[in-house]
């Protein structure tokens, strides 16, 4: 017995460490680095199984050349992306697949020096 | 001999033994205490010289019972374990769910450096959220289009040949 509840707590510590979260490159957009610039509001919500992250940029033509990069960096490992032009407006998507779950992340480049990024997608899919 | 191998004590079957080593028991009769050792679980020496000469290997008996009665006690141990382990996991599995349930929705904004109240912050969320669905929205409604676009195409040109 005591052979299997270890052979258990192995597997479902296995499991645990299996659970690797996304590793995004625009995550490190919401690591606080970022809350007290002035040209940038952010927010953060987990609500009921959801995780939502919004990054708008504006008046800061420095800042979104980064986030396009970190962007473009995050597209290499992307399960698919997309660009779609709209009305004059450039627009990106991409699906990140983690535990089995997918992440949506988006780029809307509002003007040459603004921008609006959001990712979404199941809590489960983060950790 | 071999009617009697239940009777033998333990100083007769030595005694028998020093006899099969003086050469003084028949074939027979050798062949007989070699069965009897084989069966009885008597121990001495001299007991046990004559079986290594005989190439005997006493088997201890076994019973079926105790036998029967200790495979379903494993087959027990191990349904327990089995359920237990079950249970466990289950437990894990809930206790990780709860812990998303129970903690409840989470909400932080941040605009021109500052950190919004919570009523701001989730009005916030709530406009970034819709913002956000929009554009997936309208790109899904592009993509589709595309793809009725292409559809229609390859349907001509397949007309056309």
């Amino acid at each position: 017995m005591k052979r299997i509840f270890i052979l258990t707590a192995c597997m479902v510590m296995g499991l645990v460490a299996m659970a690797k979260g996304p590793n995004l490159n625009v995550e490190k957009l919401f690591d606080g680095s970022y809350n007290s610039n002035k040209s940038v509001s952010l927010q953060i919500s987990k609500s009921y199984g959801k995780y939502f992250r919004g990054f708008t940029v504006r008046g800061n033509a420095a800042l979104v050349k980064k986030v396009v990069q970190l962007f473009q960096k995050d597209s290499q490992n992307a399960s698919s992306s997309q660009d779609f032009i709209n009305g004059g407006q450039k627009y990106s998507t991409m699906k990140v697949v983690n535990n089995g779950q997918e992440i949506n992340i988006g780029l809307s480049y509002e003007s040459a020096d603004g921008c609006y990024l959001f990712i979404t997608g199941p809590i489960s899919a983060f950790e | 001999m071999r009617e009697q191998n239940h009777q033998l004590t333990f100083e007769e079957t030595e005694q028998l033994c020093r006899l099969y080593l003086d050469c003084r028991l028949s074939v027979l009769e050798e062949a007989e205490l070699q069965y009897v050792l084989g069966k009885l679980p008597y121990e001495s020496p001299i007991i046990d010289e004559v079986r290594m000469l005989a190439g005997i290997v006493l088997r201890p008996q076994v019973d079926s019972k105790a036998l029967r009665s200790r495979r379903r006690h494993r087959i027990m141990r191990l349904m327990t374990g089995m359920a237990a382990s079950i249970v466990l996991a289950i437990g894990i599995f809930f206790s990780i769910t709860w812990r998303h349930d129970v903690a409840g929705p989470s909400v932080i904004a941040y605009e021109n450096g500052q950190r919004l109240n919570q009523q701001k912050a989730q009005a916030a969320v709530e406009a970034s959220i819709a913002k956000a669905e929009a554009l997936m929205a309208d790109a899904k409604a592009i993509e589709q289009a595309n793809y009725a676009k292409q559809t229609y195409i390859m349907n001509i040109s397949n007309i056309s040949k």
